[in-house]
């Protein structure tokens, strides 16, 4: 019972991660109609940014703050120098682009950093806690605490600050929305701004979490986030957070637990053939 | 001498060798119905689009207010406080009706960035938003989602976004097209109305019935140039616009 709890932790920290990645990739599909495969290339940058940061400065608070502005530019980058003018082709010509930029980058960072493992020494000053025997690590407390605000803040911003509504707008016709008077265009650009700034978050965490940063650590979550957003319903936030959960969770237990001779990664596609075989507007899509 | 609101001289668009709308000069009069008449294909929409942004002119200058704003993006212009409808409705289906009023209301605050932290739903804008919605009337239907209405009352929505953010200047483009009669001519007066309130409002349509019937002026456009202008019966006498409209008498004639 005790290593079932434990797993449970360690899932729903892992479906948190998830979590924090699929959401800007929700984002950006919910304004742009791209997917953009990109944003985990965005996350291995944040990590190797954040890591930069706190070897040189030591701060942990500065290599978050480093990783997310660092993240927050790249991002805006690949908006207006690749998606913006790629956006009057079929959807096919940015998705081609999106996957070119990620392994670019993805080379650019066994180019700088080298193709080894480097590890990420810093302890997170969360408390720890013991509840019943299980210990929940500050790493763990780290990860729930700061996916809970990072989600507090998404759900604040979208649902009662101006930019939220405009956002919305924008999502659903741009045109229509400038003619609102809406600066669309800028309000694409805090998308990725506030998206790669989360995906840098959830770089610099999973760095600490398995004390690794390597140039390839994106490669998995690109295509399991893109399962996820499908399985969540294309664009929607709250399908994204609650797909990611889910599959932090199942993969973490069923793997541990039950025999399935199938490589954990696996489960995430399983569960995005399904959807799309009887469920294809996703968990909380709409058609 | 009437006060002029906006200013077309020379304008043009071209698509490759396509001249959509080619030297047009027009000018809106503070405080009339224009209506903007002529043939498929005459470049009236491709006109609107100039006028509020979406288009870049090939040449040419427009002047609102006096000032310049050919070439802004259409973002701007609607600050300037030019207002518009599509052709097509386009509503934000998954907000409601007053949602959908009050993303235009944000015109007043997009304007900085620390604003856009702020709350959009404060008492005095639902109440701002209510009152267009007053106006339209479509106040009952406010907590509806904008998805699910019929497109009577789309068309609706559509100007009451417009009102909001064209204090000045309205563009309507066909949006009589598609509804019934008694629509029709709730419509109309709904349009009188705003127009009394001192709003100007330039109109595309093909209801010549309505044209004739609402219209202060009147200019035809044919093949991307401007045929014709005045006065709604000195149109229907015009014989380039009746030429326009049904081919030229004598080849007619000969059939």
């Amino acid at each position: 019972m005790q290593l079932f709890f434990e797993q449970l932790l360690n899932g729903i920290a892992m479906g948190s991660i998830y979590a924090l990645v699929t959401l800007g990739l929700a984002l950006v599909y919910g304004i742009l109609r791209i997917l953009h495969v990109a944003h985990a290339a965005v996350y291995t940058v944040g990590a190797y940014a954040g890591l930069f940061c706190y070897s040189y400065t030591g701060s942990l608070l500065l290599a978050f703050l480093g990783g997310m502005i660092f993240c927050s530019i790249l991002g805006v980058a690949i908006e207006r120098l690749v998606y913006y003018p790629l956006l009057k082709y079929p959807p096919y010509v940015p998705l081609i682009g999106s996957i070119a930029i990620m392994l670019s980058i993805e080379e650019i960072c066994r180019l700088v950093a080298g193709p080894y493992i480097l590890t990420f020494p810093a302890t997170l000053p969360f408390p720890e806690f013991q509840l019943g025997g299980v210990t929940i690590s500050s790493t763990l407390t780290a990860v729930y605490v700061i996916t809970t605000v990072v989600l507090g803040l998404l759900w604040f911003i979208s649902t009662k600050t101006e930019l939220g509504l405009a956002m919305r707008a924008t999502s659903q016709d741009i045109p229509i929305a400038d003619a609102m008077g809406i600066n669309s265009h800028a309000i694409v650009s805090i998308a990725f701004v506030i998206g790669s700034s989360i995906a840098a978050i959830a770089g610099i965490l999973v760095g600490i979490y398995y004390n690794q940063v390597y140039p390839t650590m994106g490669t998995v979550p690109a295509y399991k986030t893109l399962a996820l957003i499908v399985v969540g319903g294309l664009g929607s936030m709250p399908g994204a957070v609650i797909a990611s959960m889910l599959l932090g969770v199942a993969e973490t237990l069923l793997i541990g637990y039950a025999d399935i001779p199938l490589p954990r990664d696996a489960l995430a596609f399983i569960a995005m053939i399904a959807v799309l075989m009887w469920r294809s507007e996703g968990l909380m899509g709409s058609k | 001498m009437t006060d002029t609101l906006l200013q077309a001289r020379g304008l043009s668009k071209h698509f490759g060798g396509l001249k959509a709308v080619d030297q047009v000069d027009l000018d809106i009069h503070t405080g009339e119905i224009l209506g903007l008449l002529g043939p498929n294909g005459a470049g009236k929409t491709v006109f609107f689009n100039l006028i509020s942004g979406v288009y870049r002119p090939t040449s040419g200058t427009v002047h609102f207010q006096g000032k310049r704003i050919d070439g802004l993006p259409s973002h701007r212009v609607a600050a300037c406080g030019v207002g518009r409808t599509f052709q097509i409705v386009k509503p934000f289906a998954s907000l409601t009706v007053l949602e959908n009023v009050l993303v235009a209301r944000g015109i007043t605050r997009y304007g900085t960035f620390r604003r856009l932290w702020g709350p959009w739903q404060s008492k005095s804008e639902t109440r701002a938003a209510m009152k267009i919605l007053e106006r339209v009337g479509m106040a009952e239907l406010a907590e509806r989602k904008a998805g699910l209405l019929p497109l009577g009352n789309l068309r609706r929505l559509e100007i009451a976004r417009a009102l909001v953010v064209g204090h000045q200047l309205i563009l309507l483009d066909e949006s009589f097209s598609g509804l019934r009669h008694e629509e029709i001519s709730q419509l109309e007066t709904l349009i009188r109305r705003i127009r009394d309130d001192g709003i100007t409002v330039l109109l595309i349509e093909h209801n010549m019935r309505v044209t004739m019937g609402l219209c202060d002026r009147i200019v035809v456009l044919d093949h991307g140039r401007k045929i014709a202008q005045g006065k709604p019966q000195d149109i229907q006498e015009n014989d380039l616009v009746i030429e326009a409209y049904l081919g030229s008498r004598g080849g007619r004639h000969a059939a």
